[in-house]
């Protein structure tokens, strides 16, 4: 069994306004465990970037509270706090040598010159820059310069590390990469992260838990399974992965599961988490990944004639587009095979998913 | 700056005192154009508060025919030729630095800016030297060539700097339409760089409206100019007259930052309109 | 351009290729002539107008013909004589008969006043020779001569005839650093009467100093503040600095002549005040051309420093915060380094600019508050001097030219833009 987590930090109610009248971040509550990954994910100006520089000490809390080892950080400046950040554009000091930028926290906390070396070394060779310790900021790749933040803000074992969206900077290839090596740093050191990202993908490779933010609001808090095949809600399932929606009442419920009839009269079997009335409003939820064309096992209860609109070849999988329920924008992900492959535009076919990858939402 | 959340004790301190220190600074730099201003008004001959009355007599010392109005007729005339000469020459430069490489380039380019480095009593004395001999000493034509040489530096950088943003693919583009090359620099580079060459000019207009020391080397009393007449007045005899001049300079000066400010923002909306 | 490049390099250069090349280097030959030719213009006016006549003060620095030209016989005997012993009959004659010819027709007084430059007095001495010359009619001269004025036995007045012969001379070079060529050539310290021109330097360079030290004393507070504050604030406190900076020098001169007099508004205001029962004198001394030389110059300094501290981003310093750094050692090890060009740059600049430094000191300073640029004017303008002013010319311009390196060094370096 494994242990109660120990709270690190703990958001009270927090609010924040610049203005008197919008609140960026609203209600905020919210609990960051000790050695968890937990990442802020959400559309630009949702107020995740301003959590946290809340928490490191760079923007005033308007009301409530944030804590750290339950003592209150009202008035402890940012130089006090002992938290390391990775900034978007990671900040290196330009006139400093990648030894003197990681050396810096601890020339701060006035560590002996022998420590400093030994500890600057063994973070370099952390994040495997071991040998570029002259070189300048200027003169290194981004994914170097990118380690050299890294290393620079895990040097001085912080409590928490705040990564703001820092792998935002690279290209996609080498952003996927460092997303592992993070991921792996992680898991190694156990120490506590807490980081920005609009890009969902990285949020559910890298975290233990991913907080959704939308409009200065937690949408859900969960880990990366929980938000994508259990969304709390319309904004979630079509923020995160690819989504078909369909709109309807909901006409029957039995149990978990419920029927609910669509705009044009089909009706399709799904399950609902929250409990629902009869004849309430609701936003039906489908990965495309889960929606069939030919299905032949027993368990897929909805069951749909549809035309093939497009198909796009992605390798791996096709994209297929199919009209549908009186609509033409129903996605499926088909894995490659001869009959997806077959496939062509005017083409009927066949199409169905089980209601338990079908979930009932209210509509936003 | 902002004061930091979440400050300590010692920098809401320091805060305060920084500010009150510039504070002293932005009235040391500001206050003494201002002040003097209302002096101009005086109904008195003191060049001090408190004023003894408002009349505008100073003014109508100031436009007296002389010495005022003929060192400004002057300094108009010479300053607006030398506008018109530093711009033409100094773009056509510009337009020649950016659009190819030469051999010597660098050099070239610090030639053409070097009078800006250069002591102006220097230049002067260069000047003086070379117009005693070709008979330029005390002529209008003498003060207006060595002015040019003062002002075209801004010209060459400012223009320099504005090409150094355009677009080049805009000229291959009006040229791949059918334009010569000549129509496709008045139709299409002049237009969108004239921001550039107008912010130029005004640097040029002022050099030459605001120099004494060259015009005091080689021009003569015919060629009287306004800062000339403000240097004597200085040294010899300082009356509130001075102090009315001062104050329609001042607001010239105004006109011309406000003419400045609102090209710069111009141009630099051109830019971001582009990348866009 | 890459195509014809690439198929050239895979070694396939046949007669075609080889053509297409020499056509695209022609092309790009023609570009640059065409480029060049918009430059020449004001290359050739810049050349003939401003580099010719500042590469003339050089000639005119050592360029020595006054006594050559009005007594062209002298000259010549003097320039063969060896300068140990009084010269001869010969050289004498060659004087008295001269002299006899300048002075009627009135050619002599140019010489006379060159020959002053070596001994004062040495004019005045010519020209009443002038005056009496008729009285000597026939040899010995040598006697004649010394009988009119006692001072031509005097083996000094001939040296400073040898030392004025030219037609080229290293006197004004050496005058300008306090230095004189002595009759048997070698190089000593000149008379104490006339060492002032090292005076003049140091002035000029303590002056520049403490300028500098107030601009940056008080413009890095300011420009940091400029950097540092919200958008319209900053704005607007950058309009307060560009005032000035666009206002004429000579109208910021007036001004503080108008506020330091003795009954200006500084005094008045502190009188009314109490903080003094008398008058300060703050101007015609040096605290005026203090005051006044920062006021105009230290625009020049904020401006760099608030371009280079723009660019800076405001992550650097909470970066530092949060790796634990205080204000202060934040500042120190982060802020005030990446800000160095820039603060290089404007100094350079204020230090340049205040080195050249002529209007301000001539209205503002006292006597003894007057730089080079002051002696320049004065021997070009006063006492018609060509040679002392080009020499001290040079002496300036070589001071200006040995900061210019750093300077260059310090742009290139921050890539620095003004404005």
């Amino acid at each position: 069994m494994a242990p109660e987590p120990e709270v690190l930090v703990r958001f009270r109610d927090v609010e924040k306004t610049y203005d008197g009248r919008v609140n960026v971040v609203d209600r905020l509550n919210l609990e960051i465990c000790r050695g968890e990954f937990l990442t802020l994910l959400g559309p630009s100006g949702s107020g995740k970037t301003t959590i946290l520089l809340m928490l490191a000490g760079f923007e005033a809390v308007t009301a409530g509270d944030i804590a750290l080892n339950d003592r209150s950080l009202r008035n402890v400046p940012p130089f006090r706090r002992n938290m390391g950040i990775v900034f978007q554009n990671y900040a290196l000091f330009p006139h400093k040598s990648v030894f003197q930028n990681v050396a810096f926290p601890l020339v701060q906390r006035r560590n002996s010159k022998s420590a400093i070396r030994q500890k600057v070394e063994a973070a370099l060779r952390m994040v495997d820059l071991s040998g570029l310790d002259d070189r300048r900021p200027n003169q290194l790749s981004g994914g170097q310069q990118q380690r050299v933040a890294l290393a620079r803000a895990l040097v001085f074992e912080p409590e928490i590390v705040l990564m703001d969206e820092p792998l935002g900077a690279l290209d996609k290839k080498l952003r996927e990469q460092m997303q592992i090596e993070i991921k792996h740093l992680h898991e190694e050191l156990g120490m506590t992260v807490a980081y920005v990202t609009h890009d969902q993908g990285e949020a559910l490779t890298m975290s233990d838990r991913v907080a959704i933010m939308n409009e200065g609001l937690i949408q859900q808090v969960g880990s990366p399974h929980e938000v994508y095949e259990e969304p709390a809600n319309a904004f979630v399932a079509n923020f995160i992965g690819e989504n078909n929606s369909f709109e309807g009442r909901i006409e029957s419920i039995s149990g978990s599961e419920c029927a609910v009839r669509l705009a044009n009269g089909d009706v399709v079997r799904a399950r609902s988490a929250t409990p629902r009335a009869k004849g309430d409003a609701a936003v039906l939820s489908l990965r495309p990944e889960r929606l069939v064309i030919d299905p032949d096992a027993d368990d897929v209860a909805n069951r749909f004639g549809a035309t093939v609109v497009e198909v796009i070849y992605f390798g791996a999988h096709n994209r297929v587009r199919l009209a549908m329920t009186g609509r033409d924008d129903i996605i499926a992900l088909a894995p490659a095979s001869t009959r997806s492959d077959a496939l062509a535009p005017g083409e009927t076919v066949e199409v169905g998913w089980s209601p338990k990858h079908c979930r009932v939402l209210a509509p936003e | 700056m902002a004061m930091p959340v979440n400050a300590t004790r010692g920098q809401h301190v320091w805060y305060w005192c920084l500010r009150l220190f510039c504070g002293f600074g932005f009235v040391f730099l500001i206050g003494p154009i201002i002040v003097i201003v209302p002096i101009s008004f005086s109904s008195g001959s003191f060049l001090s508060y408190p004023l003894p009355g408002f009349s505008m007599r100073w003014y109508d010392a100031v436009v007296e025919p002389f010495p005022w109005m003929f060192a400004l007729e002057n300094s108009l005339i010479v300053a607006v030729t030398v506008t018109i000469i530093a711009t033409a020459l100094g773009t056509l430069a510009a337009y020649g630095l950016t659009r190819a490489d030469f051999p010597g380039k660098p050099f070239v380019f610090g030639l053409l800016i070097s009078p800006l480095a250069v002591p102006l009593v220097i230049t002067a004395l260069g000047l003086y030297f070379f117009f005693a001999r070709v008979g330029l000493v005390q002529t209008h034509i003498g003060l207006i060539i060595a002015h040019v040489v003062l002002a075209v530096p801004f010209v060459v950088i400012t223009v320099s700097a504005t090409l150094k943003g355009f677009d080049w693919n805009l000229v291959r583009a009006a040229e791949s339409l059918g334009a010569r090359p000549l129509a496709a620099f008045f139709q299409v580079t002049l237009p969108l760089i004239l921001p550039g060459v107008l912010a130029g000019a005004v640097f040029a207009f002022v050099t030459s409206l605001d120099e004494v020391i060259v015009a005091l080397f080689v021009s003569g009393p015919a060629q009287l100019t306004l800062p000339r007449q403000l240097f004597t007045g200085l040294r010899d005899q300082v009356d509130p007259s001075i102090v009315a001049i001062a104050t329609i300079l001042i607001a010239f000066s105004i006109a011309l930052l406000v003419v400045v400010e609102l090209l710069q923002w111009r141009s630099s909306r051109q830019r971001s309109a582009r990348t866009d | 351009m890459n195509a014809p490049a690439g198929i050239a390099g895979e070694g396939k250069a046949g007669p075609a290729d080889r053509s297409l090349e020499t056509k695209l280097r022609r092309a790009e030959r023609r570009r640059s002539l065409n480029a060049f030719l918009l430059v020449a213009p004001l290359l050739l006016f810049i050349v003939v107008v401003f580099a010719g006549p500042i590469l003339s003060l050089l000639y005119f620095s050592v360029d020595d013909p006054k006594l050559a030209e009005v007594m062209p016989l002298t000259a010549e005997t003097v320039a063969e004589w060896d300068g140990a012993e009084l010269p001869g009959e010969e050289a004498f004659a060659t004087v008295v008969e001269e002299i006899r010819t300048g002075y009627s027709n009135r050619t002599v007084a140019a010489a006379a006043m060159r020959l002053n430059y070596e001994i004062s007095g040495f004019r005045s001495m010519v020209m009443r020779t002038g005056r009496k010359i008729s009285r000597i009619e026939g040899p010995p001269y040598k006697e004649a001569l010394i009988g009119l004025d006692k001072r031509w036995g005097d083996i000094t007045y001939w040296r400073a005839i040898k030392a004025s012969a030219g037609p080229y001379t290293t006197r004004y070079l050496l005058a300008a650093v306090d230095l004189q060529r002595r009759w048997d050539g070698s190089i000593g310290a000149a008379p104490p009467e006339r060492t002032i021109y090292i005076d003049y330097l140091k002035r000029t360079f303590w002056i520049s100093f403490w300028v500098l030290a107030f601009c940056i004393a008080i413009g890095y507070p300011m420009a940091f503040l400029i950097a540092t504050s919200e958008k319209r604030w900053s704005r607007f406190l950058l309009v307060l600095v560009l005032l000035p900076f666009w206002t004429s020098l000579l109208v910021r001169t007036a001004a503080w002549v108008v506020l330091l007099q003795n009954k200006g508004i500084v005094n008045d205001s502190l009188l009314y005040m109490d903080f003094i029962d008398e008058p300060l004198t703050l101007i015609f001394n040096r605290t005026g051309v203090y005051i006044a030389m920062v006021h105009i110059l230290l625009p020049f300094l904020v401006l760099p420093l608030y371009a280079v501290m723009r660019n800076i981003p405001a992550s650097q310093m909470r970066a530092a915060a949060s790796l634990g750094a205080k204000p202060l050692a934040a500042f120190l090890s982060v802020y005030l380094p990446q800000t160095l060009p820039g603060l290089g740059a404007g100094c350079i600049l204020v230090f340049i600019l205040s080195l050249g430094f002529y209007i301000t000191p001539a209205l503002i300073g006292g006597a003894s508050d007057q730089m080079l640029s002051y002696l320049i004017a004065e021997f070009a303008t006063r006492t018609g001097n060509w040679g002392m002013a080009s020499a001290i010319a040079i002496l300036l311009l070589l001071s200006v030219a040995a900061l210019y390196p750093i300077y260059r060094g310090l742009v290139r370096g921050g890539s620095l833009r003004l404005g």
